[in-house]
């Protein structure tokens, strides 16, 4: 998990909010700043590539496609054959304050709009198999720094981040469908310490992930499909973590949904849900305090068919879902300089009392509430 | 921003004498300017240039420091630089154009104290106010029963421009100062692809208050926009079913109080604000960037890299309130925008029928960002917040490509920023 999670937020600090993001910059060991935002940010991809809808206004995805023949659909689909490819990539972010291998005296981030992402596809061509890949992502209030004295980061009350991922193919083939969603809301990560403060992810706020692959006309190639999606939410990562206060009282949701007819079935499907809320990785705690009481749900489903069905059906298959909620994690100390660290006591209080649902009865399922895991 | 110097440049009509070091100018600015050029044949055109430019308080000095400038346009300017082309074949007899560019340029308040491949000279204080201002750049290329290779439309509004080395004074005023109120910016072009068309390039651009001090900024600086649009479209449409579409590049731009400082900043000493302040105050449709194509069967192919290797976006659309680069941040910072609504758009729309209607290294990007602040330094100040930003408002970035057929390396990009702090 921790390293997931670092290797998350380093592809984060890496996604590009700025081009020179990863640069050193000399920011001043009291720098005090204070980040607000309200309002919406909404993207949106969309792409229908039903040809001659506009003329006639009837699609013409059925036309007997005499190039490769109707009868050629029913095959595997050869090698030779171009692929179309359709990226579609949305970013969301507000209050950002990087300063990797510096010091922050206090910041003061507060998000109080919506982030919404939307990449939608309908795919109507019959003469090549779609390759696409669609990726949602919104980022609210991250600080990234060598050393943070004092954090307080709202995400809400009222604030929400939204990603759809929809594709909707009808007569036409697919190839290789990759949907990816992550939300990430409240993270502070310092290379040494993280001092005081408070991340706050009240009861009106929510993360939502929806990746759906729809198909609707039995007639097609074989297709592959990952979803995943990853909320993340109150996440603290340094070498010692001290007097922070932590509530995560939204909800957090990962939809993965395939929908297809009979005859079509994908030949392999991946679908993963992860939601993180009130997170810390450290080697030193003192004084951390945390509070869940959201809700937390992920949701695998194809529709129409039970999963034992899809199990029977498809080739090769992948569910899996995990909640976390308080996970605290201290870690050995890296050198033996730090034995005096072994004996420090760590000191949090963890409260949990929330519902975590998955919806599959299949695939890999994981359910973690106030864990602490202490390595010495 | 080289060319649009040269524009500049190129609209200093006089030679300003020599004068002594800190001299005063003050300027002021209140008329109708109209730039409008206008053809309109029945056949064939080669290498054909319209330009339409505009020019109103423009300093443009090489040879000396000056003291205190002020340019001020406070009372219903309007430029206009409006490019026509038309053009229109038979069956029989199509029209073709090649080589032909338009260019429409409006320029309100502009000192220029950069030289290039030198140290610039510097300024003491710079006032730079527009009120009830309004600028619209055009270009429009009509065809009918005809196809063209090598189009470039270029639309630019600028109001508030400043470059210098240093700004050397620091007093309890703001010394760089440049303030817009119920302004309006229009650039567009339009271009009808008709039977096809092979190299068109579309570049719209307003921009409101932009100071670049390559040196230091002694004293304070503040930038303000209040209740003013900026509108950046292009168009290329009326597309005959099967015309295909080669090497299409629309870009469209709005930015709103943008300053770099390439050494250091320094407590001003304001009474009224942060040392460094930029304020975006807006409007309903304050910001829009959209770019439109229309095609048809014959289908887009996008360049597939430029000659550094750079993907090129065939569509990009950007929206910037409030950006500041600084070397060395010595004092405060604030950076507040409310009421924004920023649109970018992209849209690629199909027509007819045909398998060959297929997009191909094709790309879209629209962006929008608010409250952008990239430092190489910030200060140490103790008790004292040193960056400050707020936001509120909408961000919409939105892509659309509807009716094509294959798609072959197609992406669509869609990014909102507000509030972030980077180093350079």
């Amino acid at each position: 998990m921790v390293r997931f999670t670092r290797k998350y937020l380093s592809v984060l600090a890496f996604f590009s909010i700025s081009p020179a993001a990863h640069a050193q910059s000399e920011l001043d060991p009291n720098l005090i700043a204070s980040q607000s935002m309200t309002g919406n940010q909404t993207s949106l991809n969309y792409l229908n590539n039903r040809r001659s809808s506009i003329l006639n206004g009837s699609p013409t995805g059925t036309t007997t496609n005499h190039a490769l023949g109707i009868d050629a659909i029913f095959q595997p689909v050869p090698a030779t054959v171009t692929l179309q490819e359709l990226n579609q990539s949305i970013l969301n972010a507000t209050n950002i304050l990087l300063a990797t291998g510096n010091d922050v005296n206090s910041i003061h981030q507060s998000m109080q709009g919506n982030q919404t992402a939307s990449n939608i596809a309908e795919n109507h061509s019959l003469d090549k198999p779609l390759v696409s890949a669609q990726t949602g992502e919104n980022l609210a209030n991250i600080v990234i720094a060598n050393r943070i004295d004092n954090v307080t980061q709202s995400f809400g009350p009222g604030a929400s981040q939204n990603i759809l991922n929809d594709l909707r193919s009808a007569g036409a083939s697919l190839d290789t469908v990759i949907q990816t969603g992550r939300n990430t809301a409240n993270v502070a990560t310092a290379e040494l310490s993280i001092g005081s403060g408070g991340q706050f992810f009240p009861r009106d706020t929510s993360q939502l992930i929806e990746n759906i692959v729809e198909l609707s006309n039995p007639i097609g190639g074989a297709f592959d499909v990952v979803q995943s999606g990853v909320n993340i939410g109150n996440v603290l990562v340094a070498e010692e973590v001290k007097d922070v206060t932590r509530v995560f009282s939204g909800s957090q949701t990962v939809r993965n949904i395939v929908t297809y007819p009979e005859g079509n079935i994908p030949l392999s499907l991946t679908q993963t849900g992860l939601n993180i809320a009130n997170f810390v990785s450290a080697t030193r705690v003192d004084g951390l305090s945390q509070v869940s009481d959201g809700t937390q749900v992920v949701e695998n489903s194809g529709d129409d068919h039970s999963l034992a069905g899809i199990a029977s059906r498809v080739t090769s298959h992948s569910y899996s879902s995990t909640n976390v909620v308080n996970l605290l994690e201290v870690n050995e100390p890296a050198s033996a300089d730090h034995v005096v660290i072994k004996n420090t006591t760590v000191s949090a209080t963890q409260t949990a009392n929330q519902p975590q649902r998955v919806q599959s009865s299949n695939g890999t399922h994981s359910q973690i509430g106030n864990s602490a895991t202490i390595s010495r | 921003m080289t060319k649009f110097l040269t524009s500049t440049a190129l609209a200093t009509i006089l030679a300003l004498p020599a004068m002594a070091e800190q001299t005063d100018i003050s300027q002021t600015v209140d008329a109708l300017q109209e730039a409008l050029n206008t053809i309109d044949i029945s056949d064939d055109a080669t290498n054909v240039s319209q330009a339409g430019i505009n020019a109103a308080n423009i300093i443009s000095i090489d040879f000396g420091s000056l003291d205190d400038v002020d340019q001020f346009s406070e009372n219903g300017m309007i430029q206009d630089a409006i490019n026509d082309f038309e053009t229109q074949g038979t069956v029989g007899n199509n029209a073709i154009l090649t080589d032909v560019s338009q260019s429409g340029t409006n320029v309100l308040n502009s000192i220029d104290l950069t030289v290039d491949g030198a140290q610039g000279f510097d300024l003491n204080r710079l006032v730079q106010e527009i009120d009830n201002a309004d600028q619209t750049a055009t270009n429009d290329i009509d065809i009918l029963n005809g196809s063209s290779i090598g189009i470039d439309q270029g639309a630019t509004n600028v109001m508030n421009m400043a470059a210098m080395d240093d700004m050397l004074e620091d007093s309890a005023l703001n010394d760089l100062q440049q303030q817009i109120d119920d302004s309006s910016q229009v650039a567009g072009n339009e271009f009808d692809i008709d039977l096809g068309v092979d190299d068109i390039s579309q570049n719209a651009v307003n921009v409101m208050n932009l100071a670049e001090v390559e040196d230091d900024l002694k004293g304070d600086s503040f930038q303000y926009v209040q209740d003013s649009t900026q509108t950046a479209t292009n168009e290329a449409s009326d597309t005959t079913v099967g015309a295909s579409i080669n090497s299409l590049v629309q870009s469209a731009v709005n930015i709103a109080n943008s300053l770099d400082v390439g050494g250091a900043t320094t407590d001003g000493g304001s009474l009224e604000f942060a040392s460094i302040g930029q304020v975006y105050e807006g409007v309903s449709g304050g910001q829009l960037a959209d770019n439109y194509v229309q095609f048809s069967t014959g289908g887009v192919t996008g360049p597939a890299v430029d000659g550094d290797g750079e993907i090129i976006i065939d569509q990009s659309a950007l929206n910037a309130i409030n950006l500041a680069t600084v070397t060395n941040v010595g004092w405060t910072i604030s950076q507040s925008a409310v009421d924004v609504d920023q649109q970018s758009k992209n849209l690629a729309q199909g027509i007819g029928v045909g398998v060959n209607a297929d997009l191909t290294n094709f790309d879209q990007s629209a962006t929008n960002v608010g409250n952008i602040l990239s430092a190489g330094a910030l200060p140490d100040l103790v008790s004292m917040t040193e960056v400050t930003q707020t936001f509120a408002g909408d961000q919409l970035a939105q892509n659309g490509m509807f009716g094509a057929d294959d798609l072959t390396s197609v992406t669509q990009a869609a990014t909102n920023v507000i509030n972030s702090v980077s180093g350079l």
